[in-house]
């Protein structure tokens, strides 16, 4: 490859193209304030800095309703006059040059700085993102090119990029943490790598700090530690080599004091914030599924799952392997990470992690798991039956391409995963409608387990009664009517589906009657055209317990493509009513009904 | 060479998606191209009750498109879970076969919103002109949204000219034992 190509060339290459497609992606965020801006999560990393340098922490010098205007990722407190973010500082501390370079940008060209919130700091913190990507790309590279090939070690962190949810958390959403984490895990490794090579005082100092970083990003990075000690390990001894090797006064004196510069502002704003030097931010969060983990739902689920949305995934596991059967070295570092950051996930509460691209969690793990990728790429250039290279290069093409293709043409525009659990349907009709397969079918069925917030009915979800999951629909909290489902008839393919077979399970706690129903109605032009009721007590015949509730829903013949149709729970007394794992069958035809 | 099949596979699949995609988008809009029809089961036929019946001819035509015909709600009806019902009638036109634009419609409404709206578009059946032929529409009675749903069965006429009909007669079919709708 350094025949054809000078390798920072290449990365250069890079640069420019996911800035030109950064920029591309973000030309219709017209505000600051929008989901394509600094929204939600977002925000709360991002608001250290404004809140700094333009209101000095001052909560009521900050514009009004900011916190709701930004999506919430923070929160406004006039009476206590706090800025509260959940988030700690890490993020906004690696993207500071770039806000600084905004607002020396803004000051030049006489651009108001809107106190932080201009337009102009959003698209600098694009610029940010894509040169730290740019950076973990080419330490990776560099990391890998001294146990492969220049051109494997290049095509594995292209591959990275371009074929992993990487790609939306550097070009589109480039102000979550991943990006900087990624960088910080590459950064990490490679200044390990070099000072086990050179023993360099200046490798050890960066290695420290960008262990320091990225536990001060996100906590649960702490296990990078773990690599200092096996990193390159081939027996015991060496362990308690290295051990000692780490274990100088002047190293340890230099780690203490960057981890006391690095915390320090962390521990001043929570204790601005709550009167403590600790404080825990995700309150109602937290690791609840420890003992239950959803391993599998982490991994395989189609809302937000490793591998359907990252398949890259089974080829780095399938490296994983052969590492094993080769013996290679650090095959245990690599599965001890890969093992810890899948519980982590399935262990956190919200296991999917709200309005995510993938599995976000693991993308700093990826500089793992890119060992194992460029294990597979090595073996598959290797083969020599090229029937087996060409379907290997054929799937690693589709992964790119599909990973691109659904990120551009259609999840930019929704940003969320609006499924079930295990919707496949669901799944596959994404992929239709980013364009990758065709369409193959209209709307069979929709599902809801109300474990996804993004398709939550009510308020917030109850957690005592459940029949999957952790989230039921407690009704006598909500409004005494809750829209299970709605759908407009376009949204179906025509024929227009006939009617619905619905299911639902109910749990009435108490002996008392509800009062409540099911209710199936269909809107014209805001009007109620049709309704068709069923009462929920003929079915629910003994308390305490899970009863399914199946009916048959008729969608009226009406020619009018915006009738909205909408499966209501109605609990006018509003007495005790759970309800969990809604299934609906859209029927299209009454034909091979008629022996029923 | 064998990436290039690698790349040249991706290419293949990229295209024929693109292709299927597209034929995808051109369904028929036509709503007579997806009337469809039940089949009452043998085991219900020996079961009827007519419900029905108008015995003089009638004739229709664009300006009198729709015929006599059942009009009853499920109050009245009460019928059975599983019932059916059958439609029959002597129909006669002199046009050609494939433009008798007429159908024999069987539909539960309310309040005029049609559902389980079901019709023989009389075109599709090609009946032979200037000769009386029998036509049948069978039909398996939903659960009403309400006791006052209406029932309804008629012809209607949608094209120019005339077509006469005769012995239009209604059949409710359910077997014994069955627990009732309501």
């Amino acid at each position: 490859m350094n025949k054809l190509f000078k390798v920072p060339d290449l990365f250069w290459l890079i640069f420019t193209a996911s800035l030109a497609l950064g920029i591309y992606y973000q030309h219709d965020t017209k505000q600051f304030m929008s989901p394509g801006g600094a929204w939600s999560d977002k925000a709360g990393y991002y608001i250290y800095l404004p809140a700094l340098f333009f209101y000095d922490f001052d909560a009521r010098k900050m514009p009004p309703d900011i916190d709701i205007k930004t999506g919430g990722g923070f929160s406004v407190d006039i009476n206590s006059n706090k800025i509260d973010t959940k988030y700690t500082y890490g993020v906004a501390l690696m993207i500071s040059p770039f806000f600084g370079l905004a607002h020396v940008v803004c000051l030049i060209s006489g651009i108001s700085d809107e106190a932080g919130f201009s337009l102009i700091y959003m698209r600098m913190m694009l610029l940010a993102a894509v040169v730290y990507l740019t950076l973990g790309l080419w330490l990776l590279f560099r990391l890998l090119s001294e146990r492969f090939s220049a051109t494997i070690s290049f095509m594995t962190a292209l591959l990275i990029f371009l074929a992993t949810n990487l790609y939306w958390y550097s070009l589109i959403d480039g102000l979550m943490s991943h990006v900087y984490s990624f960088f910080l895990f590459a950064l990490f490794l490679f200044s390990l790598n070099q000072y086990l090579k050179n023993d360099w005082f200046v490798s050890f100092a960066v290695m420290a700090v960008a262990l320091l970083l990225a536990v001060l990003i996100r906590p649960t990075n702490i296990v990078l530690v773990s690599a200092i000690f096996l990193f390159d390990i081939h027996n015991l001894r060496e362990v308690s080599d290295r051990i000692r090797k780490l274990l100088q006064p002047g190293k340890m004196l230099f780690f203490l004091v960057a981890a006391i510069l690095i915390f320090s502002p962390q521990l001043i704003y929570w204790n601005y914030l709550s009167g403590q030097w600790l404080h825990f931010s995700y309150k109602g969060e937290g690791f609840k599924n420890l003992w239950s983990p959803e391993m599998a739902k982490v991994l395989f689920s189609p809302v937000n799952g490793l591998i359907p949305f990252t398949p890259l995934v089974i080829l780095m596991l399938t490296g994983l392997v052969m590492m094993f059967y080769r013996k290679a070295a650090n095959r245990w570092l690599i599965l001890l990470q890969f093992l810890f950051v899948t519980m982590v996930c399935a262990s956190w509460s919200m296991w999917y992690f709200g309005c995510s691209y993938g599995q976000r969690s693991f993308i700093e793990y990826y500089v793992y798991l890119a060992f194992p990728l460029a294990w597979f790429l090595q073996w598959m250039v290797s083969q020599g039956r090229g029937w087996m290279k060409s379907v290997f290069v054929f799937l690693i093409l589709l992964t790119t391409y599909a990973n691109i293709r659904y990120v551009s043409a259609f999840y930019r525009y929704d940003r969320c995963w609006y499924g079930s659990t295990w919707d496949w349907e669901a799944y596959g009709r994404s992929w239709a409608k980013a364009g990758v397969i065709a369409p193959f079918s209209g709307i069979s069925s929709f599902e809801n387990d109300f474990e996804n917030l993004a398709i939550f009915p009510g308020k917030r979800p109850s957690l005592i009664f459940t029949i999957s999951g952790q989230h039921s629909i407690r009704s006598d909290r909500e409004r005494d009517h809750l829209a299970l489902y709605e759908a407009r008839l376009y949204e179906f393919e025509y024929p227009w589906p006939k009617f619905i077979d619905a299911r639902i399970y109910f749990l009435r706690p108490g002996k008392l009657k509800t009062g409540a129903s099911l209710k199936f109605s269909a809107y014209s032009k805001e009007r109620e055209i049709f309704t068709d009721v069923v009462p929920l007590d003929t079915f629910l015949r003994r308390s305490s317990e899970w009863i399914p509730v199946s009916e048959r829903f008729i969608i009226p013949d009406l020619y009018d493509t915006a009738m909205v149709i909408r499966l209501t729970l109605e609990n006018p007394a509003r007495i005790p009513l759970f309800a969990d794992d809604l299934s609906m069958k859209f029927g299209y035809s009454w034909k091979g009904l008629s022996g029923e | 060479m064998r990436w290039f099949f690698g790349g040249l596979a991706l290419g293949v699949f990229i295209v024929v998606n693109l292709f299927l995609g597209a034929g995808g988008q051109e369904r028929s809009s036509d709503p007579f191209e997806y009337a469809e029809q039940e089949r009452m089961p043998d085991s219900l036929q020996k079961f009827g009750k007519r419900i029905f019946i108008y015995n003089q001819p009638f004739t229709l035509s664009s300006e009198k498109p729709f015929s006599p015909g059942l009009y009853t709600t499920f109050r009245e009806l009460n019928p059975m879970a599983g019932a059916w019902l059958r439609t029959t009638a002597l129909v006669w036109h002199n046009g050609s076969p494939d433009s008798l634009a007429c159908s024999l419609v069987t539909t539960c409404n309310q309040q005029g919103t049609n559902y389980k709206y079901l019709y023989l578009p009389l075109e599709k059946s090609k009946l032979p002109s200037r000769q009386w032929s029998r036509v049948t529409l069978d039909y398996k009675i939903p659960r009403g949204a309400s006791p006052d749903d209406v029932i309804q069965a008629y012809f209607w006429f949608r094209g120019k000219g005339e077509m006469r009909v005769e012995e239009m007669e209604v059949f409710s079919h359910q077997a014994g034992g069955v627990a009732k709708i309501f």
